[in-house]
């Protein structure tokens, strides 16, 4: 055994996985230690997020138990980094600080050393790439004691990833070709501007939203510890999830033609809280760290045995799937069109029409399929806006142009993209960072306003947006949109 | 909260213009106060009783300092104050409408939120006139003891939670317009909600009335920079911790063992 990252898949089936093993021996001890303890279970999943209540309502905690104060007062507690452009350095630091301190304790039982394996659930080569490890499945350990790794609920019935017809489960975030764009902050591979702490803020990025969201729902469904930010890092699949999400930024970053933010905001952020991880052992001072900390070179900066098998790109290779636009910060996003009012989505399907200002769209069409040299070119996205509600981790799939009373399951040619809403609990909730304002998607739709557009059914004046609702949206549990809009980002093919 | 990453960020776009606009504010007050208003309302009344007086003393108060001097002076105030708290907002209304009314839209949000700030204006004189008159020499005192507890209460958190949450933007037409000044008045009476205190703190500071209003502004910038949380009591972040004090104190008494 090594402590390079290794796919899951490719280190032995069943309990012949011998890093899962270990890994279940390991979890099993830390989840015996109070929370008061920093390397225990419950504080580790408490890193994430943590509400009181509701880990008692569940019963990870008890009604007495006593909860240390660095998970309440803003220092280790409620970490968790979603909606911004911290995403994947926090949660780079936060697995390594799990690695470290599992790997100590399976050190301790076994005398081994122990790399936190990634779970390549997109390897197209492997027809059983979306099957969970048989470890995590199992009810018993091989001395036939309860399986630790198959503790924590998840969706009922849980074996495979198994995306629903409205789900839209792929590697397509991997084609952006820039971690962040402009200084808008809605679009981008990693996530929006933010030079605040906040676990839910206001623009997710295209990583974020897909495969990471859905993976968190598909595991966690209504009921699962997966599906909500405040209990997800409890269930030990989590970290293999997030691990294959690091090393998709990994290869990203690796790709020529990708561009990785280089500004101060995000390497030294954010400005108003450090995060911290707990050493092995707990003691102080803990391990603070920034985005700085997670590159090439820096302490937190992982090892992974590979980056092209699953990952849609060829680190090294440059294969340009969509044209580049100049450097980020060069290019421009602009709204060009918008809804009238605030869309609520309950049990059926809703439809809007977004308003179009007609010069810049048509500017917009035109420029679109630009990729000569020089030339100005434009892609266009659809971008939900201040979307809230009470449930952990609804689903919305959006349309473009769907005829009217239609099913929207017979018209694929008019689906723009599909959305898990993770964390949207969090991000609804008043006495939040943002005070309740909820989450941000943009969808690119370039591709299918080309098509709208060589079929003839673009009209350059209005859209006709569908948002059909999924799991865990009801009229009981609604999702509202503050605005839906279209954003136009043009840049100059490089 | 990072200074060094805190003031980086005030290098960026609106934050120069912002502090800009307020330091061209603070000039103006700075050279009305040879002539003027705000700083002598308090001392011109000190003394009289609150019960047989307040009458008499807000009419020498108006004969001393016109009402369109005050509001002048008012204005002058929150022109020197406000600027830095607008940064979130302003650029929401920036980045939800159509380039070409992108400077509309903020200056209709100002007009909103400006409306209802100057409307508050005056409730605030005579709340300043009545401490003045009811506890004379400690209206100061009491005024900053009454921000500290504002500060430390639930209903300013609350009121700093919801002025994070920002309101959609109609991007054509009337609607636009509207739902910019709506913005702007919405935004404007949370903000009364979260800083009416500290605003009140210079208008009793007499001859300390510009260093005040920039300790208050200070104050009221990091309340706003400061992350969310849940509407509870809790210790002002502008004060030295408690516990901290406590910790320190007793580690230099073992010291002394």
């Amino acid at each position: 055994m090594n402590t390079i990252r290794q796919d899951v898949a490719t280190l032995g089936s069943g309990w012949n996985n011998k890093v899962l093993l270990n890994y279940a021996l390991a979890m099993r001890e830390l989840d015996k230690l109070p929370i008061t303890n920093r390397n225990s279970w419950k504080f580790l999943g408490a890193i994430h997020g943590f509400d009181r209540q509701l880990w008692v309502e569940v019963n990870v905690l008890g009604d007495s138990d006593p909860v240390p104060k660095d998970l309440t007062n803003f220092t280790y507690g409620s970490q968790c980094q979603h909606g911004s452009w911290y995403f994947l350095s926090w949660h780079r630091g936060y697995l390594a600080a799990f690695e470290a301190i599992v790997a100590a304790k399976v050190k301790e039982l076994t005398g081994d050393d122990w790399a936190l394996p990634y779970w390549n659930y997109l390897n197209d080569k492997n027809p059983e790439a979306r099957r969970a490890p048989e470890a995590f499945l199992a009810n018993t350990l091989p001395d036939g004691s309860p399986n630790p790794l198959k503790k924590y609920p998840r969706r009922q019935g849980f074996t495979t990833l198994r995306p629903n017809s409205l789900d839209a489960f792929s590697l397509a975030a991997m084609q952006e070709n820039d971690f962040q764009v402009g200084n808008d902050g809605s679009i981008g591979f990693g996530g929006g501007v933010t030079g605040n702490f906040a676990q839910f803020a206001r623009w997710t990025g295209d990583l974020e939203n897909n495969p990471h969201n859905t993976v968190h729902r598909l595991i966690g469904g209504g009921e699962g510890f997966m599906a909500d930010p405040y209990l997800a890092a409890l269930d030990p699949i989590f970290w293999l999830h997030h691990c294959n999400v690091d090393r998709l930024w990994e290869a990203w970053m690796n790709t020529p033609g990708k561009t990785m933010v280089r500004d101060p905001r995000w390497l030294d952020g954010p400005a108003d809280r450090r995060f911290i991880m707990p050493a092995v052992g707990g003691s102080d001072p803990g391990m603070k760290f920034t985005g700085r900390d997670t590159l090439k070179d820096g302490k937190l900066h992982p090892s992974y045995a590979d980056l092209s098998i699953g990952t849609g790109v060829k680190p090294g290779v440059e294969a340009v799937t969509r044209v580049k636009m100049g450097a980020p910060e060069q290019q421009n996003i602009e709204p060009i069109g918008a809804n009238r009012s605030v869309v609520t989505v309950g049990g059926a399907p809703v439809r809007t029409q977004v308003d179009l200002d007609r010069q810049a769209t048509s500017t917009g069409i035109a420029a679109m399929g630009a990729t000569d040299l020089g030339q100005p070119v434009t892609r266009l996205y659809l971008a939900l806006e201040s979307v809230r509600g009470s449930a952990p981790s609804p689903q919305l799939a959006v349309y473009i142009n769907l005829p009217k009373d239609s099913d929207p399951q017979q018209h694929p040619e008019c689906h723009a993209g599909s959305l898990t809403l993770f964390g949207l609990n969090v991000a609804s909730r008043p006495d939040g960072g943002h005070g309740g304002h909820g989450l941000g998607y943009t969808i690119d739709i370039t591709d299918l306003a080309q098509r709208l557009t060589d079929a003839g059914d673009f009209d350059p004046d209005y859209l006709r947006v569908t948002l059909v609702p999924g799991e865990q949206v009801s009229a009981d549990k609604p999702v509202t949109v503050e605005r839906i809009s279209v954003l136009k980002r043009s840049g100059i093919v490089s | 909260m990072q200074p060094g990453p805190v003031l980086l960020s005030f290098t960026r776009a609106p934050w120069p213009l912002l502090f800009a606009t307020a330091g061209l504010g603070l000039a103006l007050c700075l050279y009305t106060t040879g002539h003027s208003t705000l700083p002598a309302f308090c001392s011109a009344v000190g003394g009289l009783s609150i019960v047989t007086s307040w009458p008499t003393a807000l009419k020498a108060e108006l004969a001393l300092n016109p009402a369109q001097h005050m509001l002048a002076d008012w204005a002058l105030m929150l022109l020197a104050m406000m600027p830095p708290l607008l940064a979130m907002p302003l650029m929401h209304v920036w980045h939800s409408s159509l380039p070409r009314r992108r400077i509309r839209a903020a200056l209709v949000f100002l007009l909103g939120y400006t409306a209802l700030w100057m409307a508050a204006g005056p409730l605030l004189m005579v709340l300043a006139l009545l401490l003045q008159l009811s506890v004379a020499d400690a209206a100061l005192a009491t005024a900053l003891l009454a921000a500290l507890l504002w500060s430390a209460s639930p209903w300013q958190r609350a009121a700093l939670n919801r002025g994070h949450r920002m309101r959609r933007i109609g991007l054509f037409g009337w609607t636009a317009d509207r739902d910019c000044l709506v913005f702007g008045a919405a935004h404007g009476a949370l903000c009364i909600a979260s800083c009416w205190a500290w605003m009140l703190v210079p208008l009793l500071g007499g001859a300390w009335h510009i260093p005040l209003m920039l300790v208050a502004g200070a104050i009221m910038l990091v309340e706003r920079l400061a992350p969310g949380d849940r509407p509870r009591w809790h210790w002002p972040a502008i004060l030295p911790r408690l516990d901290l004090w406590l910790l320190i104190t007793r580690k230099v008494a073992h010291s002394h063992d």
